[in-house]
């Protein structure tokens, strides 16, 4: 037995949607940013699927995957740093506790 | 590989003018003269020189065509660095204001890098890293009037919603990978136009609705725009004024390299959602103008409606001629970024003063600052749409374009909801003009930004009374089909500067 | 081509999602910050089931390493609002719930009945693949990975910026920011900001 394509492929959007639960129903801003690093694991895992199995020689989705850890580590330090901001402002990273502007 | 590196110019200047400012700003004490603005708008303009004045920098094509230096990232080019232009020298009224001046002006810069990228970009990978360049800078600048819960609470909403659209593009992007084993986008289009299956079809179109979502909410058009109106409330109106404008443009550039480089064979696929995006827009921002109190949302709820009109053009492309539908874009846009950064300029001017950016504060602005209330009148017709202003040409461009197109619906549609525009923007000319103010004092207008202001004024009236260069300007920009030989667009190349 | 176990894909696939899933449920967000390692981890294993060897000590290094260990101190940083016997959910959880299924499994169905070819080719080995990719990054990806480093740098001043506490101002005159106005809030904030 072993495992293909669309296995990885399956897994990959099982993933993408358990981080989309994590953005659209956590209150917690920190909560909100692991939702989002999970559908980004699930687009690097869904590159390297790719790259294995359809094109083993092409550089480019290993590129991709460097670019969304960047992006990743990048997204995470000043996502972070927004949040100490409001923190220190609100007092509270819930982000439907945070709502002065009118929506 | 390169052996001329000519071509890296402009991003190498734009490099080091970022990290310039930014290590400069340590060693200024005596911030009297705002040094640091001004050489971030010589920067801009030098950039803007080189590549129409300096051979070798623009047409020619990077990395086996990875990046591609064409009339289309020209025109692009040229609003981004307007943009950039205009919000500097603006921002060097209020920089002794500032805590943190050098990295605003880096990261504007870096901004604008990453949106140069997106516009030159010949691959779904150029245009993702530079969105990413542009969203991280312009995240970190919504935040930086820290002493404001409001832009506190603007940049956590635009981290939240901005990362969780860029992790849906990239995961967007993976899928539209795995389908065409590619994202550069000459294989893509040769691909597209062979025979698919429908599997691979259907794969593909999520990919792509991934994507288009992350574009969607770059450009603010619904149903993505939902942070729009707040974050234009709370952020500074000065970075607002480069995202509403310069940040609007690159989302158009990925959208028109996308669809029409890499996707043209499809365009009777994607016309009737980019259609479907268009109409929804301009109702949304419309409809949504009418009854806001506050200046920076109107402007907001303004953008998303522009948003709509562009769109109209973008679902009239037709891959094999799109010189109307692109030239009318980077047409409207060039003349957007004048008209939209006054407009920002304009509400940083009266919330500098007054303290409130709601529309009761432009009460009886003729009688406190005459030049101003001018300036007001002249940006709300050029957004109204009204001739002489640019904004009457513009629009009618857009909607040329997209009746080329076959997008008749699209065009009554804007029509009709351009007349619905015009009664909330009168509105707040009238309290400009109509009512009296409720203090007589005279208004301070730091000079940089008045200058700032009143180059904005002149561009629209200009652009509208005498259109042509604006016009051509777009005219040579094909995006769709393949890439203009290099001979060919070396004919079309330089001497040829707008406005 | 020697495809990986599904042996070693279960596990590694069921110990991933089983982790995710805590990381999206757990009520005190400190134990999803812990979730979150294990989870990355598994992700880490994929990779190396799938030959991507260099990808397995980035995964390690970058996300296991430096982005949980940045989520984490703000996790401490903020952890004295962050009461687990809250509310955890926003009110559109009760709808997340069917979307994110339809599109988890959806996904996955489209996923599984797109026509992918079969390319039976083995990977190349972890020295050839990684010398690939660096002659990659200097070669045709040279722009991207250029632009990756701006990335990094435009998020560090950003983060220093934004991270960077204000102090209360010692000059008679207040430091304001780009706006030039005060809000009466202020006070209020920056009693918080004392409070810690």
């Amino acid at each position: 037995m072993t495992a293909n394509l669309t296995h990885y492929l399956a897994l990959s959007a099982a993933l993408f949607g358990i981080g989309l639960y994590g953005v659209l129903a956590r209150r917690n801003a920190i909560a909100v940013l692991m939702g989002i690093e999970l559908m980004l694991n699930a687009a690097n895992i869904n590159f390297l699927a790719f790259w294995r199995f359809l094109a083993p020689n092409s550089v480019e989705p290993q590129v991709y995957v460097l670019v969304v850890l960047t992006v990743a580590a990048a997204e995470a330090a000043v996502g972070l740093a927004v949040v100490l901001n409001v923190y220190r402002s609100f007092g509270t990273v819930n982000l439907d506790e945070i709502a002065r502007l009118k929506g | 590989m390169i052996t001329d590196y000519r071509p890296l110019l402009p991003y190498l200047i734009l490099t080091l003018l970022a990290i310039g400012v930014a290590v400069a700003d340590t060693f200024i004490k005596e911030r009297r003269t705002p040094w640091l603005g001004w050489v971030t708008t010589a920067g801009a303009l030098l950039v803007i020189a080189v590549q129409w004045f300096v051979p070798g920098v623009m047409h020619v094509e990077l990395w086996n065509g990875f990046v591609r230096h064409d009339a289309f990232a020209l025109g692009f080019d040229l609003v981004f660095l307007v943009a950039l232009a205009l919000t500097s020298l603006a921002a060097a009224s209020s920089e002794h204001r500032m805590k943190y001046a050098g990295e605003f002006y880096a990261l504007l810069t870096f901004s604008t890098i990453g949106l140069m990228i997106v516009a030159a970009a010949g691959s779904l990978l150029a245009v993702i890293v530079g969105i990413e360049l542009s969203v991280i800078s312009l995240l970190a600048l919504s935040g930086f009037a820290k002493r404001e819960l409001r832009s506190a609470e603007a940049a956590l909403k635009l981290f939240v919603l901005g990362g969780a659209a860029s992790a849906a593009t990239f995961y967007g992007a993976s899928i539209i990978y795995g389908v065409l084993r590619t994202t550069m986008f000459g294989p893509m289009s040769a691909i597209v136009s062979g025979p698919m299956d429908v599997g691979e079809m259907v794969a593909l179109w999520a990919g792509l609705a991934l994507v288009l979502g992350g574009i969607g909410f770059k450009i603010s058009a619904a149903p993505f725009h939902l942070w729009a109106p707040d974050v234009y409330e709370g952020a500074p109106s000065l970075m607002v004024a480069f995202l509403s404008t310069a940040s609007k443009a690159g989302g158009f550039a990925a959208l028109l390299r996308i669809l029409g480089d890499g996707l043209g064979p499809l365009a009777a696929h994607w016309a009737p959602v980019v259609g479907m995006l268009a109409a929804l827009s301009m109702i949304v921002g419309n409809f949504g103008a009418i009854g806001q109190t506050n200046l920076k949302r109107l402007i907001a709820y303004s953008g998303i409606a522009q948003a709509g009109y562009i769109l109209v053009a973008v679902a009239g492309l037709i891959p094999g001629d799109p010189s109307l539908a692109v030239g009318s874009v980077i047409m409207y846009l060039l003349l957007y970024a004048f008209t939209n950064v006054g407009a920002l300029l304009l509400a940083q001017a009266v919330k500098e003063a007054t303290g409130s950016d709601e529309v009761s504060a432009l009460r009886g602005l003729h009688k406190r600052s005459p030049m101003l209330a001018f300036a007001a009148l002249m940006i709300l017709f050029s957004l109204g749409g009204i001739p002489p202003l640019a904004g009457f040409v513009g629009k009618l461009y857009l909607f040329a374009a997209g009746w080329q197109g076959a997008q008749y619906v699209l065009v009554v549609l804007g029509a009709i909801v351009s007349v619905v525009a015009l009664y909330y923007y009168l509105m707040v000319a009238l309290q400009v003009y109509i009512r009296d103010p409720a203090d007589d004092r005279r208004l301070p207008v730091g000079r940089s930004l008045a200058v700032s202001l009143a180059i904005c004024v002149i561009a629209m009236l200009a652009i509208g009374i005498y259109p042509r260069p604006a016009v051509l300007l777009g005219k040579d920009a094909r995006a769709g089909g393949a890439a203009p030989s290099q001979r060919e667009s070396v004919q079309a190349a330089p001497g040829r500067l707008a406005v | 081509m020697i495809s990986p176990s599904i042996f070693v894909f279960a596990p590694l696939a069921s110990a991933a999602l089983f982790t995710a899933l805590m990381v999206v449920r757990s009520r005190n967000v400190i134990h999803a910050g812990y979730w979150l390692l294990p989870c990355l981890l598994a992700v880490a294993g994929l990779f190396g089931s799938l030959e991507a060897h260099f990808f397995v000590v980035v995964q390690i290094l970058i996300y296991a390493g430096a982005i949980l260990i940045l989520i984490l101190f703000a996790l401490m940083l903020t952890r004295d609002v962050m009461d687990p016997k809250q509310r955890q959910t926003t009110k559109f959880a009760p709808l997340a719930v069917p979307l994110c299924i339809f599109v988890g499994l959806g996904g996955a169905l489209m996923m599984a009945r797109a026509p992918w070819p079969a390319i039976q080719a083995a990977a190349p080995g972890p020295a050839e693949q990684t010398k690939a990719l660096g002659l990659g990054l200097i070669g045709d990806y040279a722009l991207p990975f250029e632009v990756a480093s701006l990335i990094l740098l435009a998020a560090l001043i950003g983060a220093i910026c934004l991270a960077k506490a204000e102090k209360e101002p010692a000059a008679p005159e207040p430091v304001i920011d780009l706006r030039g106005e005060i809000e009466l809030e202020e006070s209020v904030s920056a009693g918080a900001a004392d409070g810690h």
